[in-house]
């Protein structure tokens, strides 16, 4: 119980009436001291009376709208008190906020008698983690303010766990179908001389007598040999992709998060396996990031912090005003197109043929394009084997396909592509045109999955994709694949 | 400023902070008029005319202070202009009166509440100042012993208060 500043005004008017009465000698006088000190006493007593029937009667909650949530995201804290009104004391209800959330819980009232106050508050949490509520504190004071009481009264305390805005269900796979193992872990594939044993076979002539297993033919009967796996470093540059279409979808969940999320796993294999790995990443303007392959601690460290650094690039930030790339003509169509031209004296013809004079243009329209000119800018290795992991999406088709093929000459590509249809805002408003926009990333996957060294993978929510492919009534799903 | 250091002046509500005062409305109420008047009429049959006067300046006073400041004017008042050689009854009267002032603070609602915890209490108090007087006759004593009681009554009940409810926060 804490005694305001009131109190002690009027105790000390009944010490200064006690001092007038015995100055004044006058025993009606002692009638005040007697007076204000009863009446203190009086108040004291009602007050604590009062926080008994308050104590016993309240009825607090507090509750969240929701107990998970991620990082950005509002949630709702409600607070309600209820009292049955038989006090007279003023009640103040002060909701407290996590460390983690941002908001402004403001005190609720309950004077004159009121019976319920109820409060809902805006909360956003702009950082990750689990957060409980600190529990809300009842402060009590009687009516005329000589007295002041806090409390706490025991009441539920929400918790709420905030998770980051990143991708929830990441899907890596092909038509649909998940790959049934993780990407990363490698063996070359070949047997021969190695480490590792594999098997035992029949002795064929042109084995080397040294890989005869003498156990294995006493056992047998047959001459046989052993055979081992080998497993080398292998080197992986990965080209991230961070243009402007990549920011397509929601926050935290956009096409550049899922592809984060598979070059970061790349990132983490090469760490598990002590293999070389270099990074590009590349923006509208050309390549942002650019880290040679190496397989060091520190090195995979700061490709981890670039990866997760980097965000696709802004609208306004391109270089130039955006416009849909145009599909460059294939160099045979450019000369065929041309004789055919040639043989036209025709005036259409003639005002046609200066653009089929340059069987370069095709060229050159490519080679400006950033990631083909990442992709080709990338030095060859010397030895051992290369492989080249690129992470993009399916805006840039032609691009991407000369890319993959320059790319593909000097190891085999794994091609991580974000299909568009599955990202776009609104875009499973319309089911049948958002599997139509699959079933065309899906045509343009197989195209390139069916060059010789090349993987193409598909990569995305997968809650996203399972609805485009189950709310196709009528219609095959595009499985299977093309290898 | 937190809600230990808070003004009991400054009431917080809903964001907005009403200012209140000494003057605060909870501090007086209509019976309060009805008391005065009864102060004023044990003061004039006892006082005559200045009891009249010293009722009007009480009123004004009852304007700006709270009831017990009042309260404690007005015993003044009542040992300043009753004549000594006037009956114990005619300046019992006016006091009594007075002390009406104390039991309309419990008025909420136009109703009295718990006017018998102030009853209670002068009942208790005025016990120990009587049998003090009678014992020791000397009125500084008394003042003392009234003051003590008082203060051991409140350490008690803020005793009460800290076993219930534990330390104010």
């Amino acid at each position: 119980m804490q005694p305001t500043g009131r109190f002690w005004v009027l105790a000390a008017l009944a010490v200064v009436a006690g001092g007038w009465a015995v100055v004044v000698g006058s025993d009606a006088a002692l009638v005040g001291v007697c007076g204000v000190s009863a009446w203190l006493l009086a108040q004291q007593y009602r007050f604590l009376v009062g926080l008994r029937a308050v104590s016993a009667a309240l009825e607090l909650e507090v509750a969240s709208s929701a107990s998970r949530t991620v990082t950005e995201a509002a949630t709702f804290l409600t607070v309600a008190a209820q009292v049955e009104p038989t006090h007279s004391l003023t009640l103040r209800v002060d909701p407290s906020v996590p460390v983690g959330a941002e908001g402004n819980a403001e005190s609720l009232i309950l004077e004159g008698r009121a019976a319920d106050v109820r409060g809902t508050f805006e909360l956003s949490w702009p950082v990750a983690g689990t957060f409980r509520f600190p529990p809300a504190t009842l402060t009590a004071r009687d009516r005329l303010g000589l007295f002041e009481q806090t409390l706490q009264p025991s009441t539920e305390r929400p918790t709420v766990t905030v998770e980051p805005r990143r991708p929830r269900r990441v899907h890596v796979g092909e038509g649909g179908d998940p790959v049934a193992t993780g990407f990363g872990q490698h063996k070359t594939g070949r047997t021969g001389r190695g480490l590792e044993p594999t098997e035992v076979r029949e002795y064929v002539p042109g084995d080397a007598l040294r890989r005869i297993d003498w156990k294995a033919t006493a056992r047998l009967n047959e001459t046989h040999v052993r055979e081992f796996t080998s497993q080398t470093d292998r080197e992986t540059r990965l080209v991230v992709d961070h243009r402007t279409g990549m920011g397509t979808g929601p926050p935290g969940e956009s096409k550049f998060a899922y592809a984060r999320t598979v070059a970061l796993a790349f990132v983490d294999s090469a760490d598990d396996l002590s293999d070389r790995i270099g990074c590009q990443t590349v923006g509208d303007g050309g390549v942002t990031g650019m880290f040679e392959p190496r397989a060091d601690l520190d090195h995979l460290q700061r490709i981890r912090r670039h990866i997760e650094a980097v965000e696709p690039t802004p609208d306004s930030d391109r270089a130039t005003p955006q416009r849909p790339s145009p599909t460059p003509t294939s160099p045979a169509r450019v000369q065929a197109i041309g004789e055919r031209l040639d043989g036209d004296s025709s005036a259409f013809a003639g005002r046609l043929r200066p653009f089929f004079e340059r069987p370069d243009a095709y060229v050159r329209t490519i080679s400006d394009r950033p990631l083909f000119r990442a992709v080709d800018a990338a030095p060859s290795t010397l030895g051992g084997a290369r492989w080249t992991v690129i992470v993009t999406d399916d805006g840039h088709r032609t691009e991407l396909r000369e890319a993959v093929k320059v790319a593909r000459l000097r190891g085999p590509v794994l091609v991580f592509l974000t299909p568009t249809a599955l990202f776009e805002p609104g875009g499973l408003e319309d089911l049948d045109a958002a599997y139509e926009a699959y079933v065309d990333f899906e045509r343009y996957r197989r195209e390139l999955a069916s060059l010789s060294d090349v993987s193409a993978f598909e990569v995305g929510p997968a809650d996203r994709l399972s609805t485009v492919l189950a709310s196709a009534p009528g219609r095959d799903r595009p499985t299977g694949r093309n290898r | 400023m937190s809600v230990r250091d808070a003004d009991p002046d400054e009431r917080h509500s809903g964001g907005a902070t009403e200012h209140t005062g000494w003057t605060d409305q909870c501090w007086r109420s209509g019976a309060d008029l009805l008391v005065l008047a009864l102060v004023g009429v044990a003061l004039w049959t006892t006082a005559g005319v200045p009891g009249v006067a010293v009722t009007l300046l009480l009123a004004i006073v009852w304007i700006v202070l709270p009831n017990p400041a009042v309260f404690v004017v007005g015993q003044a008042a009542v040992a300043a202009f009753v004549p000594a050689e006037a009956s114990a009854v005619s300046t019992a009267l006016p006091a009594a009166a007075l002390c009406g002032l104390l039991l309309t603070t419990t008025v909420t609602d136009s109703r009295l509440r718990d006017a018998t915890a102030v009853v209670v209490a002068l009942a208790l108090v005025g016990t120990v100042a009587v049998a003090t007087h009678s014992l020791a006759g000397a009125q500084w004593l008394t003042a003392l012993a009234v003051l003590v009681a008082s203060a051991t009554g409140f350490v008690s009940l803020d005793l009460i208060a800290l076993s219930e409810f534990g330390e104010n926060r």
